[in-house]
């Protein structure tokens, strides 16, 4: 298909270029989209406990699930 | 509580956002800092493990965010100065888990599109620190190169020239094949050069 001895001119590291912050973006994104896994939740939840200070919201989200 | 939009002369001292909404904003950002931390720390549960620091560090300094700022940039932050000050202990230690790396990367759905983020993840950890943090804080991240440069702690000329060196870096390793290799690697370095033009090609308008 390609002959990767052929020098490439800057059109072609430009769509290299291209090609990689794309993949980049993916690589992230692939992570992101993961959202907030339980563990973190549970650290989120835990946080007003670590300094003794009230949350300033009187609900607690729902209960614990066993 | 009403949210109000008050402008106010520049100098006046901004106040520390209420404890429920600096939790909503840092639950709005674990996704990202995971995301950061992956790519500063290459191993998964390190990479955890340094979000779950950096939360905490965080909360403790909560009344040091001023409300109306950046939250995501003021968090990447923590995220950062955790990472180097870990540094010397173990983070930089930990070595490349391909049956995690295949586990946890769901995205793509086509085989070539793991492969591509499998190879971009290793090649990614060869590049120095300062320059990997930079590439994918302007380049997946989003940041400008002002904000990254405020976060990185440097100038942002330093941040300019980090990301474009980062760029050919990538380039050079992506193309040549990730040194960082595992026992049940599937791409060869050759094939790796035709997955990077096949995406060229597929990507380039018009051929």
């Amino acid at each position: 298909m390609s002959n990767p001895d052929e020098k490439p001119g800057a059109k072609a590291v430009k769509s290299r270029q291209r090609v990689i912050g794309a993949r980049l973006q993916a690589m992230y994104d692939d992570v992101v989209r993961q959202g907030v896994p339980d563990d973190f939740e549970k650290i989120l939840s835990a946080l007003d406990d670590l300094d003794g200070s009230q949350p300033d919201e009187p609900d607690s989200s729902s209960g614990r699930k066993g | 509580m009403a949210r109000e939009e008050t402008v106010e002369s520049g100098d006046a001292p901004a106040e520390p956002l209420p404890a429920s909404e600096f939790k909503r904003e840092m639950a709005e950002a674990i996704p990202y800092m995971r995301a950061f931390a992956r790519s500063l720390a290459g191993n998964d549960s390190a990479a955890d493990d340094l979000t779950q620091d950096a939360l905490i560090k965080a909360w403790s300094a909560r009344q040091r965010f001023r409300a109306g700022s950046n939250f995501r940039a003021w968090i990447f932050t923590i995220v950062r100065n955790q990472f180097y000050s870990n540094c010397r202990r173990s983070w930089r230690q930990v070595a490349w888990d391909q049956e995690q790396a295949d586990r946890t990367l769901t995205g793509p759905s086509s085989m070539n599109g793991v492969l591509e983020l499998d190879e971009t993840r290793r090649a990614l950890l060869e590049l120095p620190d300062d320059q990997r943090e930079a590439i994918i804080l302007v380049g997946a991240g989003g940041f400008s190169y002002e904000e990254a440069a405020n976060i990185c702690g440097c100038a942002v000329g330093t941040v300019k020239s980090r990301v474009s060196r980062a760029r050919s870096a990538l380039a050079a390793i992506l193309e040549s094949g990730p040194r960082q290799r595992s026992a049940t690697d599937k791409v060869r370095p050759s094939e790796s050069a035709n997955l990077i033009m096949a995406e060229v090609k597929s990507l380039t308008p018009g051929g």
